[in-house]
């Protein structure tokens, strides 16, 4: 029992630890970068780095795309600067995210082969993350997944689904917490549907029986 | 060994790939390590698991390759296993219109449920609103986790939709999903989805709801009914729900009397008649660092024993976000259950710490007091810590330590150990928006 307290204080004094550090020692290299898309949880200003004008010079040209479909003017800029090109030109852009999302993402795609999933350009997903992804997401995503898994397919794979309903993991916890096993039944017997989603009966009776078997 | 032979497969498959030209790799393999004392084993416990998940995209045609696996072997108790979960290939670009995806896959199709399967899925119509989906396959299940597997898994399933995305202000899809068990059908479903959004009214309305109507016993087998809201100018979302449900054979077996049906859900162990739910969750932004959330649901079904069973679960939170950076975050939660099995009443507590940027700290705590209809009470309390440190580009080690307290141990005291190593897209990328920063 004494292990089990000095663990457990060891949790709150690293906690406060790790969080007074951030106080005192602010010189560590993440938050010496003010401006950086990592720190702003509201910027997709990564995706916007991502794009590479050469790489779609091809498609531009054989869908008949302007300058200004993306741009709020129509001139060339032939700085003889690279870098000085590249601000005034994403300086130029329309606002939001129109000028990509013409191509890229339904409903308002007009050009077929655009790639349309989120994470083409889209690291930091927190800023386009749909509204209902709140709240009681985990909970009631079931409902809205059944039906529209191709919207779901848009920003997340197949490992994502099967690395909570399916993948058996009893190293880490990964769904229920360490204690869940204990009071499981008072869930199991509120909701027993919910278990269904991701156990069958088997899963019950492999436990159970064996405790049985023991006289447990 | 059969698994092991198709995981080694899907490993040839995507780096076979990835030599002849692959443009897009994505890759993460996690080994996870823990010593402990087995509560059911009362033995030394040694699990060695390796998870893979291992991906090929951009290929010809647009095609993508992915495979997810696992292997394990436990040295404290000297058994192993393996389950490979995704093993599937799709080309979406080999003929305009046409999508299609074969190998073992996440089929989530017609309102049949969330499975693993090995068959194909088509879907027709390209970018279009109207799209059509036909797909059949052999479900995979891959419990029991602690031992010999003996499920009978002669199943199959097939079925398809109808898509309208253009419906209205929002999409309806109309479906039909057929279950063989050892040739006899188990269910035939015949469903429809359909989800209304009103953008330009407040609250911006989310309404969906699905149907699905079991044709092989003439009953309802599922309907649901609900609303998101979001009110922007109050920080406030908040969602609604009803739902109702029958098992699928309504009571006229006893599935733990019966070992041919330990693949069926779950619910066919407790209820006989239909169930009704409701649900609801709202969550309130107080600034941008915190914001509190709350849930609540309440279900009422018939039991085997012919009682009315009525359960209620519930949580209530806040998370808080220090700066609002997403390098530090607190979460504290209570929850709550009351039901015919007893009730609990707990609160846990998580803290997460990027702030150093190759270091990532984590602790958790949790503690519930339970009383049980078994006459089984008492208090369960478990912690954790853990350290990750990435030791090199794509490369993290880290290590954990956990203490739990509850009926089984008065004390148990568990450590792990994990190694990380992500490669390709993702690692790429990162590299990618690190470049932009400095």
């Amino acid at each position: 029992m004494k292990r089990f307290y000095a663990l457990a204080i060891l949790c709150l004094v690293s906690i406060a630890a790790f969080s007074a550090c951030r106080k005192f020692l602010p010189e560590n290299r993440y938050l010496t970068r003010q401006d950086s898309p990592r720190r702003d949880r509201s910027s997709t200003a990564d995706a916007l780095a991502k794009f590479d004008h050469r790489a779609h010079g091809a498609v531009f040209a054989e869908q008949s795309v302007q300058c200004v479909d993306c741009h709020a003017f129509d001139l060339k800029l032939n700085v003889g600067d690279g870098d000085l090109a590249d601000a005034l030109s994403a300086h130029g852009l329309h606002r939001g995210s129109e000028a990509c999302h013409t191509c890229h993402g339904p409903p308002q795609r007009t050009v077929a082969t655009a790639p349309d999933r989120c994470t083409t350009c889209h690291d930091n997903l927190g800023p386009i993350m749909p509204d209902n992804h709140n709240g009681a997401w985990q909970r009631v995503h079931g409902s809205i997944a059944s039906g529209e898994g191709q919207s779901c397919a848009s920003c997340h794979n197949q490992t994502f689904c099967v690395n909570c309903h399916q993948r058996r993991d009893e190293i880490q916890t990964q769904v229920h917490e360490r204690n869940f096993r204990f009071f499981h039944s008072v869930e199991a017997r509120a909701n027993p549907r919910k278990c269904g989603v991701c156990h069958r009966v088997d899963f019950c009776s492999n436990c159970h029986e064996r405790s049985r078997a023991k006289g447990g | 060994m059969r698994r092991a032979r198709l995981a080694w497969c899907a490993i040839a498959l995507v780096l076979g790939a990835a030599r002849a030209g692959a443009a897009d790799l994505d890759a993460t393999l996690k080994y996870l390590s823990q010593v402990r004392d087995g509560d059911l084993t009362r033995q030394t416990e040694f699990p060695n698991q390796l998870y893979g998940h291992l991906g090929a995209y951009a290929l010809p045609y647009e095609s993508e390759i992915e495979g997810f696996f696992r292997a394990g072997y436990d040295f404290g108790l000297g058994r192993g296993g393996g389950d490979l979960y995704l093993a599937s290939a799709r080309v979406p670009g080999a003929v305009e219109g046409l999508d299609l995806t074969v190998g073992r896959q996440w089929l989530n199709e017609s309102l049949g449920g969330a499975l693993v399967a090995d068959g194909g899925t088509l879907r027709v119509g390209g970018d279009g609103p109207l799209q059509a989906t036909v797909f059949g396959g052999v479900p995979r299940y891959f419990e029991p986790t602690y031992g010999v597997e003996k499920q009978s898994q002669n199943e199959s399933v097939f079925g398809g939709s109808i898509e309208d995305d253009d419906f209205g202000d929002g999409r309806l899809e109309v479906g039909y999903f057929q279950q063989y068990r050892k040739g006899k059908t188990l269910r035939q479903l015949v469903s429809a989805n359909v989800t209304q959004e009103y953008a330009n009214v407040v609250g911006r309305p989310n309404f969906y709801g699905s149907f699905a109507f079991d044709a092989s016993q003439a009953s309802v087998d599922f309907g649901n009914v609900g609303v998101n809201l979001v009110f922007d100018e109050m920080n406030l979302r908040f969602n609604l729900e009803g739902n109702y449900y029958q098992p699928q054979d309504r009571g006229r077996s006893r599935p733990e009397i019966d070992i041919n049906r330990r693949e069926d859900g779950i619910f066919e162990l407790f209820s006989v008649s239909e169930m009704w739910q409701v649900r609801t969750g709202l969550r309130y932004q107080v600034n941008p660092e915190i914001s509190a959330y709350a849930d609540y649901s309440f279900q009422d079904y018939a039991s085997v024993v012919g009682e009315r069973e009525v359960g209620h679960v519930a949580s209530v939170g806040a998370v808080w976000l220090p700066e609002n950076d997403g390098l530090e975050l607190v979460r504290a939660e209570y929850y709550v259950a009351d039901s015919g099995g007893g009730n609990v009443n707990g609160g846990k507590v998580l803290y997460e710490n990027r702030v150093y940027e190759q270091l990532t700290l984590r602790a958790k705590l949790d503690l519930a007091y339970y009383d049980k209809a078994t006459n089984q009470n008492g208090i369960a309390f478990s912690s954790l810590l853990g350290v990750a440190y990435e030791v090199a580009e794509g490369v993290t080690c880290g290590m954990s330590l956990e203490a739990l307290h509850n009926r089984r141990f008065d004390a148990d005291i568990r450590v792990g150990f994990g190694v990380i190593y992500e490669f390709g897209r993702r690692t790429l990328r990162r590299r990618a928006v690190g470049r932009t920063q400095s």
